[in-house]
């Protein structure tokens, strides 16, 4: 099904890409979402990494899934606006004396109940080094398999689980560390099997 | 202890994400993207040329570009030739009008009351 439409849209058929767009716009946005953390610009860079696609679509040598060569781009596209955010924010502090961080996260899709210890958790992502918060946005958030995040990021699925782990790690530090400030922490009720970490 | 407390606070943070509803892009989303797409289609044709075919294009330009230079060199060295020969003209007249003056001057020097003279 895939296979036809990306051959057509490779032709030049804007119908067809069209159709690719609607399939995957979801998941290019969301990813981009919880990489930024800003709904402006998750979608400014959603409409980014479709363009990019369509000028680029000739390369896509059909390797790898179409999802994950765009979840690729996407990710680019993220890491690049975070970089040139972390410089931005740079010269505001040092130029402009400006020490106020973004205002909080919170996910459209949280569910309400889960709303503050999600704001937390994605404050805590943010502090993460870009690569741990790739792996593990892509993995607890998207749900991808350690081989189809070691595909996006070009890397293999055995450092796929080292950066998962090292997130792991950094994630528990920095929620203690939140935990110790406010003295209080928003715990939904723990039930069930033990959850992956 | 403190390893628990953290596991437990990641435990929950993950599982604050259950159930999370995927967010949507704003309405027109996807018209955005076509729009800006169909914006771009001149350009993408441009990139989907061969090797060959950029090849030849540029080997085209560089010939017209050549025809323009060889048509526009002698032009402007007729248009510099002839700006030359003005130029030239002028200043020989100059030299001349100037070199006047001074025999004048002599002449008048060397023969002061001729004029009077042959006016009396």
């Amino acid at each position: 099904m895939d296979t036809q439409i990306i051959q057509r849209a490779k032709a030049g058929d804007t119908a067809a890409f069209e159709t690719l767009v609607r399939q995957y716009r979801t998941r290019v946005y969301n990813t981009i979402l919880s990489l930024c953390q800003d709904p402006a610009e998750a979608e400014d860079l959603s409409q980014d990494t479709f363009v990019d696609a369509w000028l680029h679509l000739s390369k896509f040598e059909e390797r790898s899934q179409f999802g994950t060569w765009l979840y690729r781009i996407a990710v680019n596209k993220a890491l690049g606006f975070l970089r040139k955010r972390k410089v931005r924010d740079g010269f505001r502090r040092l130029l402009l004396h400006q020490t106020k961080g973004h205002a909080d996260f919170v996910h459209p899709g949280i569910k309400l109940e889960n709303r503050e210890t999600a704001t937390r958790l994605f404050k805590a992502l943010d502090t993460l080094p870009e690569r741990q918060k790739t792996a593990f946005t892509l993995f607890h958030l998207e749900g991808l398999s350690y081989k189809e995040i070691s595909e996006v990021m070009e890397s293999t699925e055995k450092a796929v689980e080292g950066l998962l782990l090292r997130a792991s790690d950094g994630m528990r530090k920095r929620l203690g560390n939140f935990y110790r400030e406010t003295g209080s922490f928003a715990l939904p009720a723990l039930t069930g099997p033990g959850l992956p970490l | 202890m403190k390893l628990n407390k953290e596991d437990e606070l990641l435990s929950a943070a993950i599982k604050s994400l259950e159930g999370i509803q995927k967010a949507e892009p704003a309405e027109g989303f996807t018209d955005k993207v076509m729009e800006r797409i169909s914006n771009l289609a001149p350009v993408r044709n441009i990139a989907w040329l061969s090797t060959g075919q950029f090849a030849g294009i540029m080997a085209a330009a560089v010939v017209i570009i050549a025809l323009n230079i060889g048509f526009a060199i002698p032009l402007l060295e007729q248009m510099n030739g002839t700006a030359q020969t003005d130029e030239t003209l002028a200043s020989v007249t100059t030299t001349a009008s100037v070199a006047q003056s001074p025999t004048e001057q002599l002449s008048a020097d060397l023969f002061p009351d001729e004029d009077a003279e042959t006016a009396e």
